[in-house]
């Protein structure tokens, strides 16, 4: 499993980070630290100089705390991201110019921390594509917000585009359940093991739920949540199942899943997507008050 | 895959057969040779017909567990690079693991290319000890 952790200097990303580490402590993850800034400030880096000297912005503070703070909950001896002995390597620096430089690489697994310039939204899917991570985790406003504070949208619109998994989390508290909403059989082993590893993580209860319209679901669909809930079964988890119809979706997460993890699979043929306007998902989660976590 | 005499042998073994069915071709397409088993006691009798460069295995599964059967593999063919892949990843599981010699340990999901590069690494450290010897 490859993390990518898209963070701020703010309150909500540091919250976000306990459970990029607690994923990390369980997973042996691979882990990209990644903070966006305008493009423009590109601009006062030169080939070869230390970034921090030309650049001067809380973010880079903040990422350097999440690293000590991720590096510092393993004992000595057993952290996969501990510094193996230091070594030569090439670098490209730009402009037809390498250089070697003394690396320290993480002992079994990697923790890069990157920053990025330019649109917030394309950045972070070129880090998705280039990392080629499975998750992408990040930090919003509790309640039934969903902001980052200086570019309030930017975690809907993430949600909406980024092509794997993606956990928002809206405050560090433990979740204990899991409501999986299922309405389509287009459904990724991706996603399935998603849920999996996070069910097992917390050791939380797996509450499946179909959605239905009009009573009814899709005859396709039928077999598949069959399917899902033996397979969460034979994986030994604690899992029930109900159905709910669309149309009390939303009053079911605003009063329902109060407590836990609201899991929403949002492929193409999404109902959700479908039934509702485009901005559905950015909808629910601003609905729910817990942390979401959205499976592609 | 780097031009070798002979192609780099992979035992590949988890009891999901997506996971095979999805990896097999992804890694023969890449130049090596694949053996797939979805029954942990049948891929235990394979290992003991012949050493394969690297086995991939699932931890948790029916019959014989995942731990018992990369300890088999390491104790008839230390050299053979083992990669563990799990749905149940704890820290406990990873740390056993790799105390019992493992290359590399793998949560799901993956990407087919984590998995490659993986195995590239793998192979970089059998060609490093078959020249040390």
């Amino acid at each position: 499993m490859r993390i990518l952790f898209v963070a701020d200097q703010y309150d909500y990303s540091a919250y976000a980070l306990e459970e990029v580490a607690e994923l990390a402590r369980n997973t042996f993850a691979d882990v990209t630290m990644l903070g966006v800034l305008p493009r423009d400030m590109a601009r006062s880096l030169s080939p070869g100089r230390p970034c921090d000297i030309a650049l001067d912005h809380p973010m880079m503070e903040a990422l350097e705390q999440y690293r000590e703070s991720f590096l510092s909950r393993w004992k000595e001896g057993d952290s996969p991201y501990e510094r193996k002995e230091p070594r030569y390597e090439w670098f490209f620096l730009g402009e037809g110019v390498c250089e070697q430089l003394l690396i320290c690489r993480g002992s079994l697994k990697d923790l890069k921390v990157r920053l990025r310039f330019g649109q917030p939204v394309s950045e972070v899917l070129s880090a998705v594509e280039e990392e080629g991570a499975s998750l992408v985790v990040l930090g919003c406003t509790r309640g039934d917000r969903c902001l980052w504070r200086d570019d309030p949208t930017f975690p809907q619109k993430l949600v909406q585009e980024v092509p794997c998994s993606i956990l928002l989390v809206k405050e560090a508290h433990p979740i204990s359940e899991i409501h999986a909403c299922m309405d389509e059989s287009n459904i990724t082993q991706d996603s399935l093991e998603m849920v999996n590893q996070i069910a097992v993580l917390h050791d939380a209860k797996l509450n499946l739920v179909a959605l239905t319209k009009g009573g009814g679901i899709k005859a396709e669909v039928y077999p598949w949540f069959d399917e899902v809930y033996a397979y969460y079964r034979k994986k030994g988890l604690d899992v029930t199942s109900q159905f709910k119809e669309i149309d009390e979706f939303e009053r079911f997460i605003r009063e329902e899943v109060q407590h836990g993890l609201l899991a929403l699979w949002m492929g193409k043929k999404s109902l959700l997507s479908r039934l509702f306007h485009r901005d559905s998902v950015e909808h629910f989660i601003g609905t729910c008050r817990t942390s979401v976590l959205v499976l592609r | 895959m780097e031009t070798t005499e002979r192609k780099t042998t992979i035992l590949l073994l988890d009891d999901e057969p997506i996971v095979c069915k999805r990896l097999k071709p992804y890694l023969e397409k890449n130049g090596y040779e694949v053996e797939t088993f979805t029954d942990s006691s049948k891929a235990m009798g394979r290992i003991e017909e012949r050493d394969f460069d690297i086995v991939i295995t699932d931890l948790k599964m029916e019959g014989i567990d995942g731990m018992t059967f990369l300890t088999r593999v390491k104790e008839k063919s230390p050299s053979t690079q083992v990669i563990v892949i799990t749905g149940f990843a704890t820290m406990e599981t990873a740390k056993q693991s790799f105390q019992k010699g493992v290359f590399d340990f793998v949560a799901k999901p993956f990407k087919l290319s984590e998995i490659h590069e993986i195995v590239r690494r793998a192979e970089k450290k059998l060609r490093q000890e078959a020249a040390s010897m």
